[in-house]
């Protein structure tokens, strides 16, 4: 997002917008979709692997990377979670990486969450922060973020369905402007976000 | 179908093809020895991939033998029909000491086409490996953007048999705005280089992937991006 706004490609509420649709397209066949395998049992060290082997921009990477220690460290506060605490175990050892996008699939996992509505959740919360960035970064009016946040949650149950559904060969489709701007970003002049 | 197999092996300092099969339409050019590789060129005896085609092509590149594969011309991809689209896969190994220089031509898919390939390429830590995918989304002299039906194209690279970086590919115009932001942006042309222990280290956009370098580049001409491409190998 930081890219995007530097090179005035996302400006306003429209491109915003714009942005949004083509991201939440591509959302069931990356993090959502990952976390919708993790949360569907499948096995972890596999979708490691390949979120790892997926994410090539590095900045993408170690921002998951971080994201999921934090998050683990967090859980640690709040319970017990079997799934997490192997995953744990797995990336301590250097097995995992660890991805942000199959902790949180594990976590609807150990809470027995209904699998949808935990998508939903998660994927709100992806929209948000891109959104959330996008007002601090243009800067947007509060007023356009809302809108045009409430415009893409349309979107949410329809993304979910499709995470679960997509086939496994189909993990790391992303989009190629994405992937380009998420490694332009490296070379930023100024840089505001992680990734 | 139509299979291409070929082995380099490095006999006494050079680079030797010590065993090859094809089948039509695919052919390959009488290899070009130079002192520090040996090349192979794939050819076809067809205009491109038609409907129901299927190419099937694997190469192995043994210890310390250096290869370099290309192509004669752009792969075009027609019409589907009945038989669901074209489809290829590649099988590539290169073992410790081997380097394979993986240079296919663009790939041009017609209005109505479907394509699908898929890309295992399997490498051991110690080789060298550089490979090019470059895109173009129609004819576009004739205006024609973004015409085709589908587009798949999933490359997986293993080093040590763990995968290192995966290049997944869909590309489906009734589903998304392709020209839009987060795809094509507004270009047409698209290519991706990978590199695994290759020196090279400036220009274009380059990230450091799990293991290896991947370079991207979004241009409206294949020449341009096949240039640059050039001057980081």
């Amino acid at each position: 997002m930081d890219t995007y706004t530097q090179k005035e490609i996302v400006k306003d509420k429209n491109s915003l917008e714009r942005f949004l649709t083509a991201y939440i397209y591509t959302l069931p066949t990356n993090d959502l979709g990952f976390a919708a395998k993790a949360a569907s049992d499948y096995d972890f060290s596999m979708l490691d692997e390949l979120c790892t082997a997926s994410k090539s921009p590095y900045e993408l990477r170690n921002g998951s990377e971080k994201l999921c220690a934090r998050f683990l460290k967090a859980e640690k506060m709040l319970g017990e979670f079997q799934r997490l605490e192997r995953y744990f175990a797995k990336i301590s050892s250097g097995e995992c990486l660890g991805h942000h996008c199959i902790a949180v699939g594990l976590f609807i996992a150990d809470t027995n969450t209904d699998i949808m509505t935990g998508l939903e959740m998660y994927c709100y919360s992806l929209l948000s922060s891109m959104v959330n960035h996008a007002v601090k970064l243009v800067p947007l009016r509060q007023l356009d973020g809302q809108a045009a946040l409430s415009d893409a949650m349309k979107l949410i149950p329809n993304a979910a369905e499709k995470a679960m559904s997509s086939p496994e060969d189909e993990l790391g489709i992303s989009g190629f402007g994405f992937d380009l701007r998420s490694m332009e970003h490296e070379k930023l002049y100024s840089r505001i976000y992680i990734s | 179908m139509s299979r291409l197999y070929i082995c380099a092996e490095n006999k006494n300092g050079r680079t030797v093809i010590t065993d090859s099969f094809f089948s039509s339409p695919i052919k390959i050019a009488k290899p070009f020895y130079y002192p520090d590789h040996t090349e192979i060129m794939m050819m076809t005896a067809s205009a491109g991939m038609f409907d129901g085609d299927i190419y099937e092509i694997e190469i192995i590149v043994k210890e310390n033998a250096s290869l370099k594969f290309t192509g004669q011309s752009f792969t075009k991809i027609f019409k589907a029909g009945t038989k669901g689209g074209a489809a290829q896969r590649v099988k590539i190994s290169v073992e410790n000491g081997g380097k394979l220089l993986y240079l296919p031509q663009p790939v041009i898919p017609f209005a109505e086409s479907i394509f699908d390939s898929r890309t295992e390429i399997f490498l051991d830590s110690g080789s060298q490996f550089v490979m090019q995918d470059i895109f173009s989304c129609g004819r576009t002299a004739m205006n024609e953007y973004f015409a085709f039906k589908s587009y798949r194209s999933r490359t997986a690279i293993h080093i040590d048999g763990r995968l290192a970086f995966l290049d997944n590919v869909k590309l489906v115009p009734n589903e998304a705005n392709l020209s839009g932001i987060g795809f094509f942006e507004g270009h047409t042309h698209s290519g991706m280089m990978y590199t695994y222990n290759s020196d090279s280290n400036n220009g274009l956009c380059c990230t450091n992937a799990h293991r290896g370098r991947v370079f991207r580049m979004l241009s409206d001409s294949a020449q341009e991006i096949w240039d640059a491409f050039s001057d980081e190998k």
